[in-house]
């Protein structure tokens, strides 16, 4: 199974949750064959109630990333 | 590596690049079954054919590489996404460089040169015999090409043969042929792929048991 985001490590917080730091990657048509490649690295808090996968998939929907 | 597939059965299934207007209409089909599908991601599409071992009317397209090696983690010869667009399922697969020894199921004269790798990606639903095979890319002396059953009407120097194959067992047989200006308008073929994917890997031994088959100047 492949995700569309590499997960570079996790922070637990002492509330319970966890701070995903993670790399993303997608490709962009300049002109023609011509492609450039964006990678985002950021971070995500994810609550102690919340799945990794839903809370990183939502983010990066709503971001407008994906 | 847009190309034209030749099935067992003598379906003739063209790739088309996707600055070409015959594209337009395969990529509109597969946006009105997959929400997800960007143009970006893709170089080419090919024509919907029915899939000899799924069973099913698929679209194949080609994937950037740059995008298909972020998804996989490491470097790649080709990308493609398979559409199965009787089912709205999908895989990705990407083909390797084969490095092992020749599996059982074909002549020991017969030389591979890539592997497909099929992968399920997170959040699409996939057709579970999408995982089930592999393909294998190869070359052959004419006489081995005959035997295992192939159609040799057209060849050319570009043509490379293909096996579907589940658990050391040939479901079945292709060619493709036909290769147009890829990247940056470099004509690439198979064997000028496996070259280069064999140098990258530091494999000069490969490189060098390939440029000694005889038959590849006879093809």
């Amino acid at each position: 199974m492949i995700k569309p985001y590499k997960i570079l490590h996790i922070r637990e917080e002492p509330d319970g949750g966890q701070t995903v730091f993670f790399r993303v990657s997608k490709t962009e048509k300049i002109e023609g064959e011509r492609y450039k490649t964006l990678t985002l690295e950021s971070a995500v808090y994810v609550a102690p109630s919340e799945n990794i996968d839903n809370t990183m998939l939502f983010s990066l929907k709503n971001s407008g990333w994906m | 590596m847009p190309d034209v597939l030749y099935k067992q059965d003598g379906t003739k299934v063209k790739n088309i690049n996707l600055t070409d207007d015959e594209s337009i209409p395969l990529i509109q089909e597969l946006k009105s079954k997959f929400d997800w599908v960007v143009d970006d991601d893709y170089r080419a599409v090919a024509e919907k054919y029915y899939h000899e071992y799924i069973n099913a009317n698929v679209i194949r397209t080609c994937v950037v590489l740059k995008t298909a090696e972020n998804l996989v983690g490491k470097s790649v010869a080709t990308a493609h996404r398979l559409f199965d667009v009787d089912s709205n399922t999908s895989m990705l697969y990407t083909t390797s460089l084969f490095e092992d020894e020749n599996p059982s199921w074909l002549p020991q004269d017969a030389f591979i040169l890539g592997v497909t790798e099929h992968h399920e990606e997170y959040t699409r639903p996939v057709n579970p015999k999408m995982l089930e095979f592999k393909e294998y890319f190869f070359i052959a002396p004419t006489e081995t090409l005959v035997t295992l059953g192939l159609d040799l009407t057209d060849i050319n120097k570009d043509t490379v043969y293909s096996a579907l194959v589940v658990n050391d067992e040939i479901k079945s047989i292709r060619r493709y042929t036909n290769f147009i200006e890829g990247d940056m308008g470099v004509l690439a073929n198979w064997q000028m792929l496996y070259m280069i994917f064999a140098k990258k890997a530091r494999r000069l031994d490969l490189i060098k048991e390939f440029l000694s088959k005889p038959f590849l100047e006879a093809q």
